[in-house]
């Protein structure tokens, strides 16, 4: 044919469109010349339509480097529409945080690179109000108040009808009448609808239109948005879910403030209660001898005469109110001990050393064999381990056992265990579960302040302590958490 | 004369109580608890009054008040106690009076009177 887009080298001169000295290249190359000259030129779209099939090599050579670069730019475009929308789902996936969900959903279908409509509304299911209600709109510049859009489920409505069936719909103003007020609002003749559903619960509506362009909304592309509905629906579900359970935490976490205050006001009242019912025993355990050492030297002085047996009550009571006082005020600095970093096999060993020499009771240990750093009021640990060992002696001693006290110390992952055991008959159940209250006491020449004494020494560095009956005595086990104990490591320390 | 059974676990309050009422002429016969006091009381039919503690180590004072009504309506009792708060317990209703113990046993002694007088057992 002797055209020009047929040879396979051109001279400069033979195509207008070749500049010599910046595309030399394509008038040597015939198939990059046909992809980027002669495609678009006016005489290579002439010379192919006189083409009557007969040279269909030249037809199948030409073609498609024509009409493919169009269908090779519609192609392109598509593959840049598939990217975007499989990114934004991804995205969608991804996201919890139900604004973002939806700005994502509105952008994917107004930007260029998604479906390119010039305006998407989102409309939220609200139960309580039983329709749909703007919550969000992305569009090409066109704002209006959309608040009066609400669509009520109990309307007769096209745009119901078409939610209810689960399908992407278009509306035209010229044969929907029923939805003219909608039209209005919106400013278009035509939109297209969307429906979100949940697993069984309805979620929203998303109207899409061209308010700018007028243009009417086509069926295919809503169609094609069918599919990416179900997508679009589990991630304003999952968002949705999410809103939902982070408004049960926050109401969870408020119930849980509330409990909290609330034990705090109970354990406050039990605390005073505490204080008034101590209060109410000291005052009677001082009260007896008072009314004995009065009572008696009023007697006295009635009768001016001297009692030995008498004054010596008044002494014996004096004393006894003097012991009360004592283990009070024992009781008292318990609750404010004075910590400092010590060893606590070395308190133990001085508190048994100490009771040895008190009582002459015998005492079997085992104690680690470094030293127990411990966080701790030396002097209250000391106190508290003589109080556990002189309890065992005198329980012992009631029961007339001369057998030697055990005691045992070891250290845990977590924690210091000290247990002391006696051969002193146990404890009934009923004061097992009293010996620990201020003056609870089964001896007659008790105060009844010992063993609270205890109890209020460990409160205070976090320890606690357990009485169980062995088969002839009692075991009292007493525990120290770790996070006041450091076992050193170095045995020469 | 008069025989008063004295209840307490205390005995130094037993000691001064006795010392006080044997000066006003009664007799007096101690019980240092509860059970003490019912064994006492099922032997002895002549005890004219009780004087009674609640807090006892044992069976408390308002355990035995209960006993003793059961087994002698006519026997009076009086509860003699440190502490002020049991008069609101309304089982303490079941004795013929309340006293707080004090130094002072004038309003003790009073009340052994009256009831004595009460009960046409002075």
């Amino acid at each position: 044919m002797g055209v020009c887009w047929l040879k396979d080298k051109l001279a400069p001169s033979e195509c207008p469109s070749i500049d010599p000295e910046k595309e030399a290249s394509l008038l040597s190359d015939k198939a990059l010349r046909l992809k980027k000259k002669c495609s678009s030129c006016i005489k290579f779209v002439v010379d192919l339509s006189s083409v009557n099939g007969v040279d269909t090599q030249i037809y199948k050579e030409t073609m498609p480097v024509a009409f493919g670069n169009e269908m090779r730019e519609r192609i392109e475009q598509l593959e840049e529409k598939l990217s975007s929308i499989y990114r934004s789902t991804k995205v969608l996936k991804e996201t919890t945080n139900l604004e973002e969900v939806i700005s994502i959903t509105l952008s994917l279908l107004t930007s260029k690179e998604g479906f390119g409509f010039e305006r998407a509304i989102f409309l939220k299911y609200e139960p309580d109000r039983k329709g749909f209600v703007p919550v969000a709109v992305h569009s090409a510049g066109v704002r209006g108040s959309l608040s009066d859009m609400f669509i009520s489920v109990d309307m007769d409505h096209p745009v119901l009808k078409a939610f209810f069936e689960r399908r992407c719909a278009v509306f035209d103003r010229k044969n929907q009448k029923k939805i003219y007020e909608l039209m209005v609002i919106l400013g278009v003749d035509s939109f297209g609808l969307i429906p979100l559903w949940g697993s069984n619960r309805p979620l929203g509506i998303i109207i899409v239109d061209n308010p700018i362009s007028m243009k009417h909304v086509d069926p295919a592309s809503l169609k094609a948005l069918e599919g990416l509905a179900g997508q679009l629906s589990l991630a304003v579900e999952k968002a949705m879910l999410y809103e939902d359970l982070k408004c049960k935490l926050k109401e969870l976490e408020e119930t849980k403030r509330q409990i909290e205050k609330q034990q705090n006001i109970i354990l406050n009242m039990e605390k005073a209660l505490a204080v008034v019912d101590v209060t109410s025993k000291i005052v009677h355990e001082i009260r007896n001898p008072l009314t004995v050492i009065g009572g008696i030297a009023n007697m006295l002085l009635k009768k001016r005469e001297f009692d030995e047996e008498a004054l010596k009550k008044i002494s014996d009571e004096a004393k006894r109110i003097d012991m009360i006082l004592k283990d009070l005020s024992s009781y008292n600095e318990a609750s404010h001990p004075k910590k400092i970093k010590a060893d606590l096999v070395y308190v133990v060993k001085e508190a048994i050393r100490e009771f040895r020499r008190n009582s002459k009771a015998e005492v079997v240990y085992k104690l680690p064999k470094a030293p127990v750093e411990v966080q701790i009021d030396p002097l209250h640990i000391k106190k508290m381990i003589k109080a556990i060992l002189y309890n065992a002696f005198e329980a012992q001693s009631k029961k007339g056992i001369d057998a030697p006290i055990k005691l045992e110390m070891e250290v845990y992952s977590d924690e210091v265990v000290i247990t002391v055991i006696d051969r002193g008959g146990g404890v009934s159940d009923e004061v097992k579960t009293k010996m620990f209250e201020p003056f609870f006491t089964t001896k007659k020449d008790g105060t009844g302040l010992g063993l609270s004494v205890v109890l209020m020494v460990l409160s205070e560095h976090g320890g606690n302590i357990e009485v169980e009956n062995t088969k002839d005595g009692l075991c009292v086990t007493v525990k120290l958490p770790l996070k006041e104990v450091q076992y050193a490591q170095n045995l020469n320390s | 004369m008069p025989k008063i059974l004295i209840v307490d676990d205390e005995d130094s309050i037993r000691f001064l109580y006795r010392k006080e009422f044997e000066d006003e002429g009664y007799e007096v016969v101690e019980a240092s608890s509860g059970e003490e006091a019912l064994d006492i009381l099922e032997k002895d039919e002549d005890i004219d009054l009780v004087v009674l503690d609640i807090k006892m180590k044992t069976m408390s004072g308002l355990e035995a008040l209960q006993h003793i009504v059961k087994k002698q309506r006519n026997l009076p009792v009086i509860l003699c106690s440190a502490y002020s708060s049991y008069q609101d317990d309304f089982s303490s209703w079941l004795a013929d009076s309340y006293v707080i113990k004090s130094p002072d046993l004038t309003e003790l002694k009073n009340e052994v009177k009256r009831l004595l007088k009460k009960y046409g057992r002075d």
